[in-house]
C-alpha cells in the first residue's frame, strides 16, 4: 500500500472555494482542471452554446443555457460540466439541483471520468439529457434519462429535447462541426 | 469503494506546474495548501528563520542557509513544501531536488496527522538529517535525527547543536521563540 493512502484529506466544498485555480471535487478529491482543453475543444463548446441558445431564444423563455460553472452534488462533490441547460432559477453562487441537459467534451484527460464516473453522477442526480461529445470521431452520444436509467438515443441532426410542456427545442447539432 | 476512486488521476510535476496557488503533491494525489496557516504559526516561522539564520552567520558556515518554503521534489509524483528549510549547497533547479540538512514543519491542525505521519516517514527515508515538529499551542519543538537511517527524538534544552556538514556546525537558540 502507498504510503498516501491512508492520510490523504477528505476534502468539501468549504476547502474547494479556497482553492485558485480551476479544480472539480469528486467524493473529496481535487481534480486538476488545468491546463485548459485545446482550441478545438473550446470551438465546440461554444457552437453548442450557440445552437442551443437559438432553440431556447424561441421557444423557451424559463430555460438558459450555460458556460461552466460550479455544479455542487453534495458536500465533497462539486463538477463543472462544459456546457449546461438549467430551467428555473439559481439562487446560489452556485447550482444545486439539477440542469436538464449536461454536456462533457470528451479530452483524453477526462474521457475515462466523463464516461464513468461523471455519466453515473448525472443518471444519479436525474439530469435528464447528458451529451457526449467525441471530437476525434465528430459524435455526439445522447442518453436521455428513461425510468431513472440514461439510455442512448439514435442521434439525428435536430433531435427534439423536451424540457417541460412549455418547452421543446429541436437544436441543429450537425451544425457545431463547422 | 466509491465510484470516483477507479477514475481519480494519478498526477505528476508537469500536471503540478500548471496549477495556480500552492498544492503540495503526495504520490500523486493533490494537497490544498490553503488556508494560510494562522498569525501564531507565521510569527513562529520568523522567529526560527531568525534563530536559524543568526547561528548560521555565526558559525560562518557558507555554504549553507536557511530558506522558507521552497518546493522539494522527491519524485514525478511527490512533492513538498516544508515551512523552513536549512540547505547546504547550491540549488540549480527551480525547486529542491536533493535534501536538506534540517526541515522545520510548524504543525497546523490540517497538517498536524500528515506532518507527524506521511512527511516523518519520507523526510526519514530521503536521509534529511535533521527533523524539527513544532507545536505552537503546546510550545514544543521536537528534534529528531536521523541516527542510522531512522529519526531519534534527541533532548535539548533551549539550544541545540546541529552538524550540517563537516565544517559547518550551528547551535540556534529556541527559548526565544514562544514569547
Amino acid at each position: 500500500m502507498a504510503l498516501s493512502d491512508k492520510i490523504i484529506p477528505h476534502y468539501t466544498y468549504q476547502d474547494y472555494i479556497q482553492w485558485e485555480g480551476r479544480w472539480e471535487l469528486i467524493e473529496g478529491h481535487p481534480i486538476a482542471m488545468s491546463p485548459l482543453p485545446i482550441p478545438e475543444h473550446q470551438r465546440l463548446s461554444a457552437n453548442l452554446i450557440y445552437e442551443f441558445k437559438n432553440e431556447l431564444k424561441k421557444n423557451c423563455k424559463d430555460c438558459k443555457v450555460y458556460s461552466p460553472l460550479d455544479y455542487k452534488i453534495s458536500e465533497d462533490t462539486t463538477i463543472q460540466p462544459d456546457v449546461l441547460i438549467v430551467c428555473g432559477k439559481i439562487k446560489k453562487p452556485y447550482l444545486d439541483f439539477p440542469p436538464l441537459v449536461a454536456v462533457e467534451i470528451l479530452s483524453p484527460s477526462t474521457m475515462l471520468r466523463d464516461r464513468n464516473t461523471k455519466y453515473f453522477i448525472y443518471q444519479e442526480q436525474g439530469v435528464k439529457y447528458y451529451l457526449i461529445v467525441d471530437a476525434d470521431k465528430s459524435i455526439i452520444e445522447i442518453y436521455q434519462l428513461i425510468n431513472g436509467k440514461y439510455e442512448v438515443q439514435p442521434y439525428i441532426n435536430g433531435f427534439g429535447f423536451y424540457f417541460n410542456e412549455n418547452c421543446e427545442i429541436s437544436p441543429q447539432l450537425d451544425n457545431i462541426w463547422e | 469503494m466509491g465510484l470516483a476512486e477507479k477514475y481519480i488521476p494519478h498526477y505528476t510535476y508537469q500536471d503540478w506546474l500548471h496549477w495556480e496557488g500552492r498544492w503540495e503533491l503526495i504520490e500523486g494525489h493533490p494537497i490544498a495548501m490553503r488556508p494560510m496557516p494562522v498569525p501564531e504559526h507565521q510569527r513562529v516561522a520568523a522567529e526560527l528563520i531568525t534563530e536559524l539564520t543568526l547561528a548560521l552567520r555565526k558559525s560562518g558556515c557558507k555554504d549553507c542557509k536557511a530558506y522558507g518554503s521552497v518546493d522539494y521534489k522527491i519524485a514525478e509524483d511527490t512533492i513538498f513544501e516544508p515551512d523552513i528549510l536549512v540547505i547546504c549547497g547550491k540549488i540549480n533547479r527551480s525547486y529542491l531536488d536533493f535534501p536538506p540538512v534540517i526541515i522545520v514543519e510548524i504543525l497546523s491542525k490540517s497538517t498536524e496527522e500528515r506532518d507527524r505521519g506521511i512527511k516523518y516517514q519520507y523526510y526519514e527515508q530521503e536521509g534529511v538529517k535533521y527533523y524539527l515538529i513544532v507545536d505552537v499551542n503546546k510550545k514544543s519543538l521536537e528534534i529528531y535525527e536521523l541516527v542510522k537511517g531512522k529519526y531519534r527524538l534527541q533532548p535539548y534544552q533551549k539550544s541545540f547543536k546541529f552538524q550540517l556538514n563537516q565544517n559547518c556546525e550551528i547551535s540556534p537558540q529556541f527559548d526565544n521563540i514562544w514569547e
